[in-house]
């Protein structure tokens, strides 16, 4: 019996780039989301985090694995069997500037999902609904017949997050939606977003390298490295007794807003390998300080050390205990 | 500081305060005089074709036998031509015909030259790529050869020379409009319409064709010009249009005769009218441009 | 008479042998729809030897057109109206071209947000920095090659000789952000500006980076402009601090008082928004989410945004005043009662 939103099984994503390049960006990611509930998703660039969203919402094919949207599968269908299950999973971009059309209003951005999906009957009923989603999203009426150029980046952002709840999604992933916004703008529309989960009791998938937000917005967390999930739990847990050497590094170079903080940090050596050619075994065993011989013959399994914590390591699962 | 890439600066030369300020200020003013007077060229030729039958007091065709060469006067303002044909009335009404092939052909190879990008670029794939070799084939040749061809095996008609010309002039259309869209593809706004749900027609229609468009139409304003000079030019050579049917270039290709003896009338006023034409697009097209490029 | 108003009077600046840079009264106007717009407007801030300044703000503070304009760098619609900079003693706006580029690179550096752009994509990277050393200590080519090599392994890039002979397509961000940072700081300035430089690297880089920045600044005993938006950064990193809205400088003071105590409406409203990830931030969005600037407004620029907006504040630019210890605010709350 399912009773998750949201189930990723084994999920498997590569690119081709040439005959003989392969980029290995997603590597066997499982989890779950609950309805009513905001995960974050976090890694650093070419975690493959924003390419598992993108399969979520089928703007990418999936190489290997399924997705689970309400019990049905939605990888193998069709892009006309899955339009009506667009209504229920929606997407908020980046980058308010280019997420957004610049030749149509702010009304005719927001009113497209409704005609697509044919949600109003009347045009009465479209002018209501949308004016309701846009003082939703605190954005004044006044704005529905200026264009993207016209408005500043927060109230762009408004717009993108208003164009993904106008059909009332039941799941949201959320790209690294508020990463192009000043410091004072942030504050605003994270806020925003806690309040409308909160109202309209929506999951939200909560793309991110940005850990403090993650941390006020989300009660789980899925930390990635190299395409794989290594370590996962309630957000508070992960963040205070963070178990797997990538994890605690990341966590630890993460500067604090507050000079008396103490800071022991973990300083990674060299890079990341390349994602076209994936090093066997446990991908991190060569920056890694726990890493023994065996970490490099087998890619370890999620771990379970209780309390809803899982980690992707024998030595750090060793460490609870 | 917004049209600097292209155009000389002047205004940083050396010299003299009032030389440099002289300079400066021609510049910008000049932009915007170039568009005036282009705009009120090309809204003149547009007057005079419309209401040519009422502007000219002789009729085109009508030949005098008795009235051949005569220079211009009052009663005719450019003079006659070798059949005694009044200059001004032929001239007026050639500018009818040239102006609505100029904008047969333009129309003609921007939408179906578009049409054809827009869906190349969006679909790719095969078709995409025999349709680029089509326009590879198709731009090897010089768009006047080409029309040249083409208008010899169509024959000599109105409808055939707007064809050919046409058809030499699609290929840039298509290449336009395939790069942008192209570009256009790959922005988060069209993968934020996928999202929503929006269907790939849909999408092509309403997201990416109005936002690939742009370049095809500041071509096209430009096209304009070089349409009808390519008219004129297959006219001069006895292609396309044919005597007597009053067209600049048939004109000039008449008057040409002339060139070494008296008779100026015959060949300046046809080629001055070819050249008021096609400085009108071209500074319309030049400010087009130009705000095109501060837009982005 | 403090020393920002005997400043502002015209006199020669007070213990400037004190200050390593000293900025006065900076104004820098760019064209605007109806004639020039000073968009910074009297910014005045100094750095003393061997210590971290952080600049904070945000787009459209003028932090980074400020910084250029210290090294001269700014570029043909940006016009510097006013203001003088003191290095060592000396007023770099007087200088000349010629005698400014022997400070570039020399005395001040600075490194920027985009380190693949300020590298020449045509030379291999341990080319770039042996002409560094070639033009700038006369070496000759063998000497200024070893050199560079040591460079580069002080900037901890492994692997050295592979390196050295990269181009910088072939670099990741955070490399290519050591490299040049090996390259500015190979003459040992005696001030390093560096703008952003960790926007768009990964956490993790932008640790090592900055591990990299401290560990330079101690061994070479530099001191550092570090122009941020991150306050975390601004934390750990820097002792004094600077915080600079729409060309106005708002505050300044240790980094200690102003995050304690912090004065301006503007400081109050950032911190009061900083989201960290030791605990779940007790945050409230204050303010009323206004984003433009303008920048014609002569009184204080923060007026359209600050909670504790007066009618005064509209009419007038506040005064500087000291609150504290070295720690200096420009509002009206402050001034006159």
């Amino acid at each position: 019996m399912d009773s998750s939103l949201l189930r990723v099984e084994n999920l498997h994503k590569q690119f081709r780039l040439d005959r003989t390049t392969t980029v290995h960006a997603v590597n066997g990611v499982d989890f779950e989301l609950a309805p009513r509930e905001a995960v974050g998703l976090v890694g650093e660039s070419g975690c493959g985090k924003s390419t598992t969203a993108r399969c979520i919402v089928r703007l990418e094919q999936v190489t290997q694995g399924g997705i689970f949207f309400e019990g049905q599968e939605i990888t193998r269908l069709s892009q006309r069997e899955f339009r009506p299950v667009r209504r229920s999973v929606q997407m908020v971009f980046q980058d308010p500037i280019m997420s957004l059309n610049p030749r149509l209003t702010v009304r005719q951005t927001v009113r497209e999902p409704l005609l697509v999906h044919h949600l109003t009957s009347t045009p009465a009923e479209m002018k209501a609904r949308i004016e309701e989603i846009m003082t939703l999203v605190n954005l004044e009426l006044s704005l529905l017949d200026r264009s993207p150029r016209q408005l500043s980046g927060g109230q762009r952002q408004r717009v993108g997050i208003a164009r993904a709840l106008v059909t009332g999604p039941k799941l949201v992933v959320l790209d690294e939606p508020t990463s192009s916004l000043d410091m004072s703008i942030r504050i605003h529309v994270i806020d925003l977003l806690r309040r409308l989960q909160e109202q309209m009791g929506m999951t939200y998938l909560f793309i991110s390298h940005d850990l403090s937000t993650v941390r006020y917005l989300c009660q789980r967390v899925l930390v990635m490295y190299l395409g794989r999930v290594v370590e996962t739990g309630p957000v508070d847990e992960i963040f205070d007794r963070p178990l797997h050497y990538y994890t605690r590094a990341l966590l630890s170079a993460i500067p604090i807003p507050d000079p008396r903080a103490r800071r022991q940090r973990i300083i990674l050596k060299g890079e990341p390998p390349s994602l076209t050619k994936l090093p066997p075994g446990c991908g991190f065993a060569d920056r890694c300080g726990f890493a023994i011989g065996a970490c490099r013959e087998d890619e370890p399994a999620l771990y379970d050390v209780g309390r809803g914590h899982r980690v992707a390591c024998r030595q750090a699962a060793g460490l609870r205990s | 500081m917004t049209t600097q890439e292209s155009s000389p600066r002047w205004h940083t030369l050396a010299g003299p305060r009032p030389v440099r300020w002289f300079l400066r200020s021609a510049r910008s003013l000049l932009g915007k005089k170039l568009f005036f007077l282009s705009l009120l060229l090309v809204l003149a030729l547009l007057f005079l074709a419309i209401f040519a039958p009422l502007v000219v007091p002789y009729q085109p065709l009508k030949t005098s036998p008795d009235e051949q060469f005569l220079p211009p006067s009052s009663e005719h303002w450019m003079g006659t031509d070798q059949f005694g044909r009044d200059m001004f009335a032929r001239l007026v009404h050639a500018t009818r015909l040239d102006l609505m092939i100029s904008f047969s052909v333009v129309g003609l190879a921007l939408v179906v030259g578009s049409l054809l990008g827009a869906l190349s670029g969006f679909i790719g794939g095969k078709l995409d790529d025999v349709l680029m070799r089509v326009v590879d084939i198709l731009q090897s040749f010089p768009a006047f050869i080409l029309a040249m061809g083409m208008a010899a095996v169509l024959g000599n008609s109105i409808g055939n020379v707007i064809l050919a010309i046409a058809v030499a002039y699609t290929p840039y259309f298509v290449r336009l409009t395939r790069g942008e869209m192209l570009r256009v593809r790959r922005l988060e706004y069209a993968d934020a319409a996928r999202c929503v749900g929006v269907s790939p027609w849909r999408t092509l229609y309403y997201h990416l064709l109005p936002n690939s468009i742009t370049p095809s139409l500041v071509q096209a304003a430009l096209a304009l010009g070089w349409a009808m000079l390519d008219t004129a030019g297959l006219a001069f050579l006895g292609l396309g249009i044919r005597p007597p049917t009053p067209e600049w270039g048939v004109m000039v290709s008449e008057g040409a005769k002339n060139i070494l003896s008296v008779e100026w009338w015959t060949w300046l006023f046809p080629g001055l009218a070819i050249f008021i034409a096609v400085f009108g697009f071209n500074g319309i097209a030049d400010t087009l441009r130009a705000r095109v490029m501060r837009e982005e | 008479m403090t020393r920002e108003q005997g400043a502002a009077a015209g006199s020669t600046p007070a213990h400037h042998g004190e200050a390593l840079l000293r900025v006065e009264n900076l104004s820098i106007s760019f064209p605007g729809r109806d004639g020039r717009v000073a968009v910074v407007d009297g910014v005045s801030f100094h750095i003393t030897e061997e210590e971290t300044l952080g600049l904070v703000g945000e787009s459209g503070s003028g932090k980074t057109v400020s910084a250029l304009a210290i090294m001269r760098l700014n570029r043909k619609p940006a016009r510097v109206e006013q203001g003088q900079i003191w290095f060592e003693g000396q007023n770099l706006q007087a200088k000349t071209e010629h005698l400014m580029t022997g400070v570039r690179g020399r005395e001040i550096s600075m490194i920027f947000q985009t380190p693949r752009s300020s590298l020449n994509p045509l030379m291999r990277v341990g080319d770039q920095i042996a002409r560094v050393f070639r033009l700038q200590q006369g070496l000759g080519r063998k000497e200024a090659k070893e050199k560079a090599r040591e460079m580069l392994r002080q900037v901890g890039i492994s692997e050295a000789e592979r390196h050295m002979r990269s181009y910088p397509h072939q670099l990741s961000g955070g490399m290519s952000q050591r490299v040049l940072i090996a390259m500015m700081v190979a003459c040992e300035p005696k001030l390093l500006i560096a703008d952003e430089p960790t926007t768009g690297l990964d956490v993790t880089v932008q640790a090592q980076i900055f591990e990299l920045i401290k560990q330079v600044q101690q061994t070479r005993c530099m001191a550092v402009l570090l122009i941020t938006h991150d306050l975390g950064v601004i934390a750990e990193l820097c002792q004094r601090m600077v915080v600079i809205y729409a060309g106005h400088v708002m505050e300044s003071g240790s980094v200690g008082r102003v995050f304690d105590v912090p004065g301006h409406p503007y400081t109050q409203m950032l911190l009061q928004s900083m989201l960290r990830v030791d605990r779940r931030a007790d945050v409230t969005p204050v303010g009323r989410g206004v984003e433009e600037i303008v920048y014609t407004l002569t009184a204080c620029r923060f007026a359209p945004r600050c909670p504790s907006v007066m009618d005064v504040c509209w009419a007038q630019k506040p005064a500087v005043v000291d609150i504290g210890p070295g720690h200096r605010v420009m509002c009206h709350l402050y001034s006159g009662e």
